[in-house]
């Protein structure tokens, strides 16, 4: 899964009409869009919001560990011309500072991403002036691993024209012409979210463990890592079976299930 | 191919920050405050990080120079290791280095002048004492951008009588070509059997090219360390280190090797933990293991058996006294 955080519905609608999201019903406290694996959430503006939207649609999606996040948005930036786009480096804010670990090709440029309570007008730094990046980014690595979060910007005022409101057809216009970026920032962000998945998946034959025997959640820690092993050593053999020819395994409780294939494995 | 070089502000002035940096004209620099910030965060994955790892050139400030545990020695009284770099450009499924950094990016500690000074105090402090250079990274691997050899080569020279082992996987030796070979050097390969290396030890040159350059360097008087450790349990392991110390053995007289050792898999228990939860499919993290005192190991008896015959072996090619078993909690790279 892929998640989105825009702070604007006019930024959350280029990609909601390009990938085909749909609303979810209830829009409070946050409007929300999903479509196949990419999930979107409109989160308003400024950096506690970011970090709210962030949270409510990680406890959404179950609390699965390593999704994906990108946040998407304008910014501005005191030299880059209107329309630019920059993938953060370096997001920072009045506080802190985080480092997004960039372990795939980067599509475009990269940029500190500096994290403001107000509209920037001064640009004092060579970075891109935002609202949300930091309160997103501290927020997401607290559930992701920093290789699966990243902040993309899209430059939509400069020195020359500081804080200047865009129209909603424009914040369309701009975010719509960085869409082919967009969409290999994601495509990046699915293959490693895939790939931890298949990292962290649950070994073969654990669920009929779960639904034969009752384990204690100590248990199940213990069980996933010895039919992880028996996966990995005792190629083709099912563990269940092995479990279920012993008679005794069979009738009795999970600590004996657990011996039985320690002993197993040696 | 590195595309992001983090820099720390206090060496961003450094003579070798800007050597290393004009290496790199295209990649992002991006500055930080401590290299801390970057390598020690939470929320990093060293697995994900080793696809593209970044550079990091930071200022050591303490802890230059530290005593090695005890059981790692090649024959002096003291030893002691030093790190210029932390993690390694190869990815070895048996490295510690895996579980102990919580990042995968390298970190190279440019202030080279800083470390020579302890090492040059502890030296005199300890006449004849051993400093190991490849315990947190391979000492040669990336010498052609960290100008190493270059810097520390001629400084052990110039100590009365400590000595440097570079330990190594790599055949970048075109560094230790422009030098003399040293009397107090020992550069040191590390080798596991080519069906080993070919499964475990990613991005490594082969066995072969290894052999090749160790063998140039002990034509040319440089004097070479072998190390087979972690000794690696596999069916039939008696045939594939036969044929390894054969093959090893048959481009190196005698009068060039310094010392031998070897010695079993293992990794402190924490260390290990963090390496499953990084590959848990890789089965040499799934056994045959043990669980002795904090410390995972090969299982007692065939780890005896496997350093029962390379022993016996390699005593066929080496006398005993330049023969060193390794017993303690960790993995060189």
């Amino acid at each position: 899964m892929v998640n989105l955080l825009v702070a604007l519905a006019a930024e959350g609608r280029p990609l909601i009409q390009h990938f085909g999201l749909e609303p979810l019903p209830g829009g409070a406290p946050f409007q929300l869009f999903r479509g196949g694996d990419l999930q979107l959430v409109v989160s308003g503006i400024g950096k506690v919001a970011a970090a709210a939207a962030a949270g409510y649609l990680y406890h959404l999606n179950g609390s699965h560990r390593d999704q994906a996040w990108l946040n998407l948005g304008l910014g501005g930036h005191r030299e880059l011309a209107v329309g630019a786009v920059r993938l953060a480096h370096k997001v920072s804010d009045a506080a802190e500072c985080w480092y997004p670990p960039r372990v795939f090709p980067t599509p475009c440029a990269t940029a500190e991403v500096r994290t403001v309570p107000e509209p920037e007008r001064q640009f004092s730094q060579n970075a891109v002036y935002d609202m949300e990046a930091s309160g997103f980014y501290a927020t997401c690595t607290r559930f992701s691993t920093g290789e699966l979060v990243h902040v993309l910007k899209i430059i939509s005022d400069n020195a020359a024209e500081p804080a200047r409101r865009p129209s909603r057809r424009e914040v369309g216009e701009l975010m719509g012409a960085q869409l082919p970026v967009v969409e290999r920032v994601i495509g990046e962000l699915q293959a490693l979210a895939a790939e931890q998945e298949n990292v962290h998946e649950d070994p073969e034959e654990l669920q009929q463990f779960l639904g034969r025997w009752r384990f204690t959640v100590t248990q199940q820690f213990q069980l996933r890592d010895l039919l992880r092993r028996w996966q990995l050593i005792k190629l083709g053999v099912s563990a269940m079976e092995a479990a279920t020819e012993r008679q005794y395994a069979a009738r009795r409780d999970a600590r004996h299930v657990l011996s039985f294939l320690r002993e197993e494995l040696g | 191919m590195i595309d992001t070089v983090y820099v720390e502000e206090a060496v961003a002035g450094h003579p070798r920050t800007k050597k290393i940096l004009g290496r790199f004209p295209e990649a992002v620099r991006v500055s930080c405050c401590r290299y801390g910030e970057v390598f020690n965060r939470r929320a990093q994955n060293f697995r994900l990080q080793k696809r593209r790892p970044a550079l990091i050139l930071a200022e050591k400030q303490e802890n230059y120079v530290l005593e090695t545990p005890a059981g790692l020695g090649i024959g002096g009284e003291r030893n002691y290791y030093f790190s210029h770099m932390l993690n390694c450009l190869y990815d070895c499924r048996y490295c510690f280095l895996q579980g102990m950094f919580p990042s995968g990016h390298y970190l190279v500690f440019v202030n080279y002048e800083d470390f020579a000074a302890h090492i040059a105090r502890t030296a005199e402090q300890n006449p004849g004492s051993y400093f190991f250079s490849g315990y947190d990274c391979d000492s040669l691997a990336f010498d052609s951008i960290t100008g190493f050899c270059d810097d520390f080569l001629p400084f052990f020279a110039s100590l009365d009588s400590a000595w440097l082992e570079l330990r190594t996987k790599s055949v970048q030796i075109r560094a230790l070509l422009n030098h003399s070979p040293a009397a107090r050097v020992v550069v040191a390969f590390s080798f596991t059997p080519e069906i080993v290396s070919e499964s475990l030890e990613h991005k490594v040159p082969s066995v072969a090219r290894r052999i090749q350059a160790m063998g140039r360097l002990a034509e040319l008087g440089w004097k070479i360390g072998l190390r087979f450790d972690p000794l690696i349990y596999h069916d039939n392991f008696r045939d594939s280190y036969s044929e390894l110390f054969r093959s090893v053995f048959a481009e190196l007289k005698p009068e060039c090797i310094h010392s031998v050792s070897l010695g079993p898999l293992r990794f402190p228990k924490r260390v290990f933990d963090s390496m499953v939860k990084l590959y848990p499919h890789e089965p040499l993290l799934a056994g045959p293991l043990e669980e002795n005192s904090g410390l995972v190991s090969t299982r007692r008896e065939i780890q005896e058996e496997m350093l029962e015959f390379c022993r016996g072996a390699l005593l066929g090619w080496v006398p005993e006294t330049r023969l060193f078993p390794c017993a303690v909690g960790m993995e060189a790279p």
